[in-house]
C-alpha cells in the first residue's frame, strides 16, 4: 500500500498556487519538479523569508511548503508573522514545514508558529502528496489566542490514518493482525473491571 | 479566545471534479524528479567542495553553522533523489554537528564518505555503499566516545 493511501482516488490541483520556500536554489527548483509532477497548476519559489513575505502580499497562495532553516533569514518567524498578520485568506493558507533536523524543540516551535504539519526530509512525491490529503480531510478548527493564532494545538495523536504506512518509529500498523493469546472468559474480564474492596490489615 | 473555521481554498480546489488519480500524480511527480538527477549529482559535488574550503582553515561557529547548512542540503536532496546511503552520510554529519561534536576529523571522514558514495562504481554496488556507511558509522562511534 502506497504512503498516499489509494491509488485510483482523483487528486485535483490544477487550480492550486503553491509557494514553495527552500534556502537554495537546487532545493526550490527539485521541489517545483515533485509539485508539478503532482499537478500543481502555478508555484512560486522564494529563498527567503522577504521573498515569500512579498510574494503572499502579491499572490494569491493556497499552500505554503517551507524549510525554516533559510540561509538568511528564519522561515519559523516567518509563518508567525504571517499567521499574526490575521489578512485573510493569507493568515489562514495551509503551511507544511519541511526540515533536515526535527529535533523535539524544531517540532514545538513549528506547532507553536502556526504550522499545519511537519515533514523530515528527505522529501518525495510520496510523502507531499499524502500531506497534501491530510490537509484536505483535517479537521482541525483555527484558534487565535492573541499571541498565537493557527490550528487547535490541542489534538490526540492518532497516528497515520488508516490504510497509511507512517514515517515514525513509534508509528504501528493500523491493521489488527491474529490473536497472538485466547480470548479472556468472562470471570477475567469481570476480575478486571469489577471494582473490589480491599481489606488493609 | 477565539475558534474559527477557515475557508480553505485548497480544501475546495481538491475537491473540485477532475483531476487525475493518485498514482498518476505520483508516476508524473517521479517522473520529473528523475529529470533533476544529474544537476542534483552535481549540486551535490559543489557542496561537498564548499564543505571542503569551510573546514579548510579553521573551524569557527559561523563555519560550522554553514558546513551544518550544506550537510543538510545534501541530506535533504540526495534523500529526494533516492541516494539513500549518500543521503545518509551527509545526515550524519548535519547531526553530528548539531550535537556539538564539529572537529575537523569527523568532517574529514564525512567528506571521505559522501565522495566514496558518490563514485560511479558504487551506483550498482548496494553492498559496497552499505559498507562505506557502515565504517563511517563505526568512525562516527569512536568520535563520539572520544
Amino acid at each position: 500500500m502506497s504512503a498516499a493511501g489509494n491509488l485510483n482516488a482523483k487528486i485535483n490541483l490544477r487550480h492550486a498556487s503553491v509557494l514553495l520556500v527552500e534556502s537554495n536554489q537546487h532545493a526550490v527548483d527539485t521541489l517545483a519538479q515533485i509539485m508539478t509532477g503532482l499537478g500543481v497548476g502555478e508555484v512560486h519559489r522564494a529563498m527567503s523569508a522577504e521573498e515569500a513575505d512579498n510574494i503572499v502580499r502579491n499572490k494569491s497562495v493556497d499552500l505554503i511548503i517551507i524549510e525554516p532553516s533559510l540561509r538568511d533569514s528564519d522561515g519559523f518567524a516567518f509563518i508567525k508573522e504571517l499567521r499574526l498578520s490575521r489578512r485573510e485568506p493569507a493568515c489562514s493558507v495551509p503551511v507544511i514545514i519541511i526540515s533536515s533536523l526535527v529535533h523535539p524543540s524544531d517540532v514545538s516551535r513549528a506547532r507553536d508558529t502556526g504550522a499545519n504539519f511537519v515533514v523530515a526530509k528527505p522529501i518525495t512525491p510520496n510523502i507531499l502528496i499524502q500531506r497534501v490529503l491530510w490537509i484536505g480531510r483535517d479537521k482541525r478548527p483555527f484558534v487565535d489566542v492573541g499571541h498565537y493564532v493557527g490550528p487547535d494545538r490541542r489534538f490526540k495523536v492518532e497516528g497515520p490514518p488508516p490504510n497509511m504506512n507512517g514515517r515514525r518509529s513509534t508509528d504501528v500498523d493500523s491493521r489488527l493482525g491474529d490473536a497472538s493469546a485466547p480470548n479472556m472468559s468472562q470471570n477475567e474480564i469481570d476480575g478486571f473491571i469489577r471494582p473490589q474492596r480491599v481489606s488493609l490489615d | 479566545m477565539r475558534t474559527f473555521r477557515p475557508a480553505t481554498r485548497l480544501v475546495r480546489i481538491m475537491a473540485e471534479p477532475g483531476g487525475i488519480s493518485v498514482a498518476q500524480a505520483l508516476k508524473q511527480a517521479d517522473h520529473a524528479l528523475e529529470s533533476t538527477r544529474e544537476g542534483c549529482l552535481a549540486e551535490i559535488d559543489l557542496k561537498v567542495e564548499q564543505v571542503v574550503e569551510l573546514a579548510a582553515a579553521g573551524l569557527s561557529e559561523t563555519k560550522l553553522a554553514a558546513i551544518r547548512q550544506r550537510a543538510g542540503e545534501i541530506f535533504g536532496e540526495a534523500g529526494a533523489a533516492g541516494l539513500t546511503e549518500l543521503s545518509a552520510a551527509a545526515h550524519s554529519l548535519s547531526r553530528l554537528l548539531s550535537a556539538g561534536f564539529g572537529s575537523p576529523a569527523a568532517i574529514a571522514v564525512h567528506v571521505d564518505a559522501v565522495r566514496a558514495l558518490r563514485r560511479p562504481e558504487l551506483s550498482g554496488d548496494q553492498a559496497a555503499r552499505a559498507e562505506v556507511l557502515r565504517q563511517l558509522r563505526n568512525v562516527v562511534d569512536r568520535l563520539q566516545a572520544a
